[in-house]
């Protein structure tokens, strides 16, 4: 039993009168981080003018490329605007393309996988040839090709990113799907006597969506990077947004002078990886060990 | 079962695989080709010079006729599907070369890149799982954790801390370049994160395999602990990470878009890039091809090295 | 070499747990003199299998090892390091496990396996141990050894592996072999084949250990019995006296519940057939493409409050015939009847909507009840969910899953319990009383007491029993276990490769078989 931050504990039974899924939190320390870190974030998210007085916008020459003090905690850009404002204020972007992308992603796979799994033979061939194809195609790739035509901002990154995901999602729902078809449960309802309609909202599509919810926490997460390599690629927001991919566009060029550009809202891009990685795998152990 | 019947099935099982090879490439090409039909901008203009330059009409009109791009939609894809069929990748419109000769020069770069990242994230994987996977609580967890952080990291922020602390602060090693001192960052890049997914994954199913009856069964033998990894347990543990090496090539391939970029290293997928914002129809549509056709290659010989390994996934084809 | 003693001397193990460490084995003490049989035996959770595996220092991580007196040959093994105790495992003590399909390594040839234990210890060179290897698998009666040695587990058949599993234990000729439950989960077939492999190691001069839960087993084989529960000795001595006399109640329980008598002969009348079967087929294609019959011509006629035994090693088409039954399968040929209705037929394909209005009136049991369960659900929430589909308005539910727990005898606060958390005997009380829900006339119960131990199997049938009694039910009921089948069964189907080699009231089968087949499944549940 790895015994570790971020791998968490394993537990055991429910204690009568709280509830299942908090339990698990409470005893992982790992967990309670990376829980603590995103209700920061969606509060940054919904309220940056909380966290900080400076304006990321507004430019201030004399204060350009000043490295991290007191005064800026993470250092100045170009134009002398604060890092540390700038990614409070882009936290709001991150997330909501992290959020919107993956849902969006989730969205589709879910009627993909859906069908394939459920409508037939000849459905589950196609859903299960177009997946593989659709998986063959590296994510970045994707993005890519599609990114321009969907010009640059906030909005394209979402559907950029949204339709490199799919395949990966689609995968597992349809994976999901297919066992859950095949378990005895559903075998069980067919004897009693309930009808296959009855069956297929009620006990396949949600056991087959359990373990979505653990996938789609992570990729958040993942979603946020790739819309933050992408971003790096210049397919992003434009300058100056405060965007955190943007931001890494626009230190990207002054690496040698000034590393703090880049460093910092890397770093809370990592961060914010990291942090729904952990929560995901702790949701994963409450639902292993039986939670609801 | 007789020698007969395993030819066959050897047979159809090639030929099936080659069916769905070749599906997967034309749907990867028609992919490609819907993608740039629906970028906004006209190819035309990119071609002959970009948005300073200022071509006669004349000039335009002969160019989108010699390009084909004045047919219809649906004639354009079918010419495109036929020469595609005839290995014709056509000419790039942006590097005025054959798409072939610029794959031929920007290729083996990268294909060095991935197959060396590769090399190194199992290496690095098998090393941290191998010793430390329930040997000791404090170390299996830490070494978990370094996993779980590794496979965070964002390939492009790794490459640009690297870049400052080994190229600029250090100065150990060349910032750009294609030598091989030069190929060891790009690499490191890509394989920590990569490293770290298959570290954990291959952890996962180390532990659930230590739990096995045939392990106990070893160990009734005398087999020490070392013996039970290495012989035993290390067999079944790789064969989930295998399986996802397919995906982990052609996620190399594409994220060696940005870290070609970063340390301006020669290879497709920086050609990739320049395409797509070209505009350049063929040069594009040939690297997609191309990167699709080593994922077809790459799951290939997985499949085939997993079957050596597991012949029970032999039969079994999904 | 034979000759050695192995001498335990109030072994205890405990495992260090969140709450304290917890005792799983206390005073156990025994002897085996060289070239005798000793039996540990007692139900799950009694401790056998730890002390066994504690033996060879193997008891699992945590776990705290104390003994008066702990030898092997006059060699203290308490004081063992680890590299000691390497020494003495598969050189000094064999070890053979349950179950060849998973104890064996199923990505290694199995004569791999069997060369390990040589070449770990240093023994030979790979001419010597080969030709070792070839040797243990003829010793073991493996047909072809040069063909075998190099297909893995999964390639061979039950009895094979089990043989090549016992000769990787045998290879370095140990003086003493520990067998762990050498014959559950195996068909009886393979189980006689172990029994007189085993026999045959004893005769050799080497001793044994056997740890089992079945009795007959130990009464063939071991000289001395040790009977543990809770991981303490309630009982031991010479083999007859503690089967012929016991003193203790626990063991007076473990042998009544091997014990089963034959269907009450004083039984209802019977009533008009329930489930007509007619010359029933059901092809399977196998994974080398070759065409199988998995059910082949069988007929049979289910009437109201009789049992009919279906018996069969596994393959032999008994599930496949339960789930034509059930009309889950269409028949390649022949159909199920009901008395006024079609059920399937392979000619005509009758809808599901038409079955589904009649599905309330049979009922399912199957073996692992655990995955027939939805498993986000509570068992008030399962029953609740066979009372919609029998079309009980929502009212009525709380009501009747009060009174469905009480029919099978759970305690009523059990409805919001998880069946996950429930004992394997509870849950297919459980499974038992989700069938019963719909007040149906027939329940198929496809190897109900199989996965359970020889106690709870007994009171599992009794309530099986009781509730046949009580509400007239037709029972199609499917076991390889011979004795459940006698206990159960008023007619008794035997099938062999899908086809019914035999059949009859069960007394007439089960006092005078005619079939070779029926004969060879007699006696190796020592039955004849």
């Amino acid at each position: 039993m790895s015994q570790s931050l971020l791998a968490g504990r394993r537990w055991g039974d429910a204690r009568q009168g709280r509830p299942a899924w908090l339990l698990p939190l409470v005893a992982d320390p790992g967990a309670m981080l990376a829980a603590c870190f995103l209700v920061w974030l969606v509060a940054t998210a919904m309220a940056p003018a909380l966290f900080t007085a400076r304006d990321p916008i507004a430019i201030a020459p004399r204060a350009a490329f000043l490295p991290p003090d007191w005064a800026h905690p993470f250092g100045t850009d170009a134009s002398g605007r604060d890092i540390l404002a700038r990614i409070i204020w882009g936290t709001r972007s991150s997330l909501l393309i992290g959020v919107l992308s993956t849902g969006l992603a989730l969205g589709v796979a879910i009627v993909i996988g859906t069908f394939g799994a459920l409508g037939g033979r000849l459905a589950e061939r196609c859903v299960a040839r177009l997946l593989e194809v659709l998986f063959s195609f590296p994510t970045l790739i994707l993005s890519l090709l599609f990114a321009p035509s969907l010009g640059s901002g906030t909005r394209s990154l979402v559907l950029a990113v949204g339709i490199g995901s799919i395949a990966g999602y689609g995968r597992l729902v349809f994976g999901q799907m297919r066992s859950v078809r095949e378990a005895g449960y559903v075998e069980a309802a067919r004897v009693l006597g309930h009808p296959a309609w009855r069956t297929i909202c009620v006990q396949i599509v949600p056991n087959a969506m359990r373990p979505l919810l653990v996938t789609a926490t992570m990729g958040v997460g993942q979603t946020i990077v790739w819309a933050s390599t992408l971003s790096f690629l210049g397919l992003g927001a434009p300058p100056p947004a405060a965007e955190w991919g943007t931001m890494l566009v626009m230190g990207r060029d002054y690496i040698a002078q000034a590393w703090w550009l880049t460093f910092f809202p890397g770093l809370f891009i990592v961060l914010t990886s990291l942090s729904t990685t952990v929560l995901g795998r702790a949701l994963q152990r409450t639902l292993a060990a039986g939670g609801r | 079962m007789n020698a007969g019947v395993r030819t066959r099935r050897l047979a159809s099982g090639l030929l099936g695989r080659a069916a769905g090879g070749g599906s997967v490439l034309f749907v990867s090409a028609s992919i490609t080709f819907i993608a740039l039909h629906i970028m906004p901008g006209d190819p035309v203009m990119a071609m002959l010079g970009g948005p300073t330059a200022d071509p006669s009409p004349a000039a335009i009109a002969a160019a989108r006729h010699e390009y084909g791009l004045d047919r219809p939609l649906a004639v354009q894809y079918g010419l495109y599907l036929w020469r595609l069929l005839h290995g014709d990748l056509g000419v790039s419109f942006s590097q005025h070369m054959r798409v072939a000769a610029v794959l031929r020069e920007q290729a083996g770069p990268t294909i060095v890149l991935t197959l060396s990242a590769l090399a190194a994230s199992w290496i690095v994987a098998l090393l941290s799982v191998l010793v430390t996977t329930r040997r000791n609580r404090w170390l299996d967890g830490a070494a978990a954790s370094v996993e779980t952080v590794g496979a965070s990291l964002p390939h492009f922020w790794l490459g640009i801390v690297l870049l400052w602390v080994f190229a600029f602060r250090l100065q150990w090693l060349p910032p750009a370049g294609n030598s091989l001192a030069a190929l060891i960052l790009p690499t490191v890049s890509l394989a920590i994160p990569l490293g770290g997914f298959i570290g954990r994954v291959t952890r996962d199913s180390f532990a659930a395999a230590l739990d096995q009856p045939f392990v106990l069964s070893a160990r009734t033998r005398g087999l020490s602990d070392w013996q039970v990894r290495v012989l035993h347990v290390l067999r079944h543990a790789v064969l989930p990470g295998l399986g996802l090496s397919a995906w982990a090539v052609a996620a190399l391939l594409g994220n060696a878009v940005v870290v070609e970029t970063i340390f301006s290293r020669r290879g497709i997928g920086r050609q990739l890039f320049e395409a797509v914002s070209m505009q350049d129809m063929p040069l594009a549509s040939g690297i997609v091809l191309f990167v699709t056709c080593l994922y077809v290659i790459a799951s290939l010989l997985i499949e085939m090295l997993s079957a050596l390994i597991d012949p029970r996934l032999q039969g079994a084809r999904r | 070499m034979s000759g050695q003693a192995l001498q335990v001397e109030r072994l205890g193990v405990s495992f260090g747990g969140r709450d304290g460490p917890r005792q799983v084995v206390r005073e156990v003490s025994f002897t085996i003199p060289p070239g005798r049989t000793v039996a540990l035996v007692g139900g799950s959770g009694s401790g056998k299998s730890v002390t066994a595996r504690s033996l060879v220092g193997l008891a699992g991580p945590g776990a705290a090892v104390s003994a008066a007196r702990l030898n092997y040959g006059g060699r203290d093994l308490l004081s063992l390091s680890e590299a000691g105790w390497r020494a003495v495992r598969g050189r000094e003590i064999g070890f053979v496990l349950q179950d060849a399909l998973v104890s064996l390594d199923p990505l290694r040839p199995v004569g791999d396996e069997i060369v390990e234990a040589m070449r770990v210890h240093g023994w030979g060179n790979r001419v010597t141990r080969h030709q070792r290897m070839l040797d243990l698998l003829a010793r073991v009666r493996v047909p072809e050894p040069e063909l075998r040695a190099r297909q893995r587990p999964g390639e061979l058949s039950g009895g094979l592996r089990q043989r090549a599993l016992i000769a990787s234990a045998l290879a370095l000729e140990p003086g003493l072999v520990i067998a762990d439950e050498p014959t559950t989960a195996l068909d009886a077939g393979v189980q006689a084949q172990v029994v007189a492999l085993l026999r045959e190691i004893r005769s050799r001069g080497t001793s044994l250990l056997v740890i089992s839960h079945d009795l007959g087993l130990v009464a063939r084989l071991a000289d001395e019995v040790v009977v543990l529960q809770d991981g303490g000795v309630v009982e031991q001595g010479p083999v007859r006296r503690i089967l012929e006399q016991p003193s203790h109640p626990y063991t007076r329980a473990l042998l009544g519940a091997g014990r089963r008598g034959s269907r009450a002969a004083a039984r209802a009348q019977l009533g008009a057939p329930l489930l007509i079967a007619d010359r029933l087929d059901k092809r399977f294609v196998g994974p080398d493409h070759q065409a199988r019959l998995a059910v082949d011509g069988v007929s049979f006629s289910l009437q109201r409050g009789q049992t009919i035994g279906i018996v069969g090693e596994s393959g032999s088409g008994k599930t496949t015939l339960a789930r034509l039954a059930l009309g889950l399968e269409q028949p390649d040929g022949g159909e199920v009847r009901l008395p006024d209705m079609l059920w399937a037929s392979s000619t005509r394909r009758v809808p599901e909507r038409r079955r589904r209005g009649r599905r309330r009136e049979i009922g399912v049991i199957w073996q692992d009840p655990l995955s027939s369960f939805d498993p986000r659900w509570t068992v008030g929430r399962i029953l609740a969910d066979a009372l919609t589909a029998a079309g009980l308005p929502r009212a009525a539910h709380e009501a009747r899953v009060a009174e469905l727990l009480r029919q099978v005898q759970l305690a009523a606060g059990l409805a919001d319990e998880h069946p996950a958390r429930l004992s394997g005997g509870q849950r297919q009380r459980v499974a038992i009383a989700r069938a019963v829900a719909s007040r149906p006339r027939i329940i198929v119960c496809d190897e109900p007491v199989s996965a359970l131990d020889a106690q709870v199997q007994g009171q599992v049938l009794d309530l099986l029993s009781g509730l046949q009694r009580e509400f007239g039910l037709a029972y199609l009921f499917i076991s390889h276990d011979l004795r459940v089948i006698r206990q159960m069964s008023d007619e008794v189907m035997v099938m062999q490769r899908g086809q019914v080699v035999e059949r009859g009231p069960t007394g007439t089968v089960f006092g005078h078989p005619a079939h070779p087949f029926t004969r060879q499944l007699l006696e190796a549940a020592s039955l004849l």
